[in-house]
């Protein structure tokens, strides 16, 4: 018998799963924290190869794109295959869903704002997000350097944008540039198309602050999804 | 009765099955001692006694040749016997391209059915098209010209009377364009190294907060990547 451990954050992982650690939760260190969170969040349709992507570099010294085979032996294991496939048991999905879930019913926090990754690089979303957080930041009591509602300062603030953000995405981009795109089945995109809309549904009934702002974005991904089916 | 006329590869229509075709006859007087260009006629053609037969034993030339008459309905038949046959065959194959999951009742050999599954997804992802990606950058419509001939102004940070804590920052993985955002946080707040990570921890730092030294703003937002992977230890013999 072998045991592979396939790195020293697995051996860490291992280890505290022997022997757990008092780690507090974030609700209960609400004292050292504001009381607002920001949440970003990604299209699970892309977040998903991307995570696997960031796992094989920061685990596996990856370089350049994972092998289309491993892309779908990984999408097969872990976003679920089968007729019987359903968001309640697609590990990831639930992850995903369980993740928003967990931060936006968090007490005594709530989220102030949504920050999904597709707004980052868009060039009217990506500068009203910004605007947006920068207004949050004043209202906690942070120091900060511009006014959004002046109009000069959002006009820096979009510069700040194009600068710091979109140019270097644009960059990175670059580097992806003859990377395949990770593909799904029509199971696994109807899964996501259903347990999205689920979920939307679901936060309606709750009426969480952030709740509109969120089922927005829900519903923007959808539509994502929908256009690969 | 509309007939049709095989003899070695040619086609004749004969109206009457009795009499020998009109163009058959026709040919056969014209050129009673021509053989037909083929060298297989030629055998034939040089017995005179098969020429001065019937007309239509006059054309043909010999008597070894084949000669199979079909009526228009047995032809009509078997085309559509053809036909059907052809649509069946093309059917099976179009139905076996398009099979790619075996039952998911069936019990029996479900590991060999799920390895098959895979393979043949792998094989179709392979042949998929590579449509636009969903994540790629889109290029700008707008002007953004204005950045480069007047660049945002550099305000002095302002300063702040109480202590502020820093914000949750919870991150799906790769949710977040992470180097760009931490100097974002910079520039808009002036506060050195404004973005911290929760799990980053020296003698100096502790989740998100600067330990022994009393500052008004350690950090704006503290981010929290969800990392709840499954460990997955593969034990072997």
């Amino acid at each position: 018998m072998c045991l592979q451990v396939v790195s020293y954050s697995h051996l860490y992982l291992l280890m505290t799963a022997i022997v757990p650690a008092n780690r507090p939760n974030p609700a209960q260190q609400s004292s050292a924290f504001g009381n607002v969170v920001l949440l970003s969040l990604r299209n699970p349709i892309t977040a998903f190869p991307s995570h696997y992507q960031s796992k094989a570099e920061a685990y596996h010294s990856q370089v350049g794109q994972v092998s289309k085979d491993n892309w779908i032996k990984f999408r097969e294991q872990y976003v679920g295959s089968g007729e019987g496939l359903t968001d309640g048991n697609s590990h990831l999905f639930k992850e995903f869903k369980n993740f928003v879930m967990t931060w936006r019913n968090m007490e005594p926090y709530y989220v102030a704002e949504y920050m999904p990754y597709e707004s980052w690089a868009d060039e009217v979303k990506g500068p009203a997000m910004i605007k947006r957080i920068t207004q949050v930041l004043i209202n906690e009591g942070f120091p900060v350097r511009y006014d959004p509602d002046n109009e000069d300062d959002f006009r820096d603030i979009s510069c700040l944008w194009h600068k710091l953000i979109y140019l270097p995405m644009v960059e990175d981009d670059k580097k992806r540039s003859d990377w395949y795109e990770s593909e799904y089945t029509k199971d696994q995109l109807s899964m996501m198309i259903s347990g999205l809309e689920k979920f939307s549904i679901e936060i309606a009934d709750k009426k969480r602050p952030g709740d509109e702002q969120l089922i927005e974005i829900l519903h923007e991904y959808i539509e994502t999804i929908r256009m690969k089916m | 009765m509309v007939t049709f006329e095989f003899i070695d590869g040619n086609i004749g229509v004969i109206r009457n099955r009795a009499s020998p075709s009109k163009s058959s006859q026709k040919r056969g007087v014209a050129h009673p001692s021509s053989p037909p260009m083929s060298p297989s006629w030629g055998v034939a053609a040089d017995n005179n006694d098969t020429i001065q037969g019937s007309p239509s034993k006059k054309y043909h030339g010999r008597r070894r040749g084949r000669r199979i008459s079909i009526s228009a309905g047995k032809l009509f038949l078997y085309m559509i016997m053809i036909s059907l046959l052809v649509a069946t065959c093309t059917g099976i194959m179009r139905h076996r391209s398009q099979y790619t999951v075996p039952t998911a009742n069936n019990n029996t050999n479900t590991t060999v059915t799920e390895s098959k599954q895979v393979e043949t997804k792998v094989e179709e992802a392979k042949e998929a098209t590579t449509s636009r990606k969903l994540d790629a950058i889109q290029p700008l419509k707008l002007d953004w010209s204005h950045c480069k001939t007047k660049p945002p102004t550099q305000k002095p940070k302002p300063t702040i009377d109480k202590k502020v804590e820093p914000l949750w920052l919870p991150a799906y993985p790769t949710s977040i364009p992470m180097l760009h955002y931490s100097e974002l946080v910079e520039q808009l707040t002036g506060v050195e190294n404004g973005h911290k990570t929760y799990y980053r921890t020296s003698p100096t730092l502790k989740r998100c907060h600067i330990l022994n030294r009393d500052v008004k703003v350690g950090a704006v937002t503290c981010e929290s990547v969800h990392r709840k992977y499954n460990l997955k230890l593969s034990v072997c013999a």
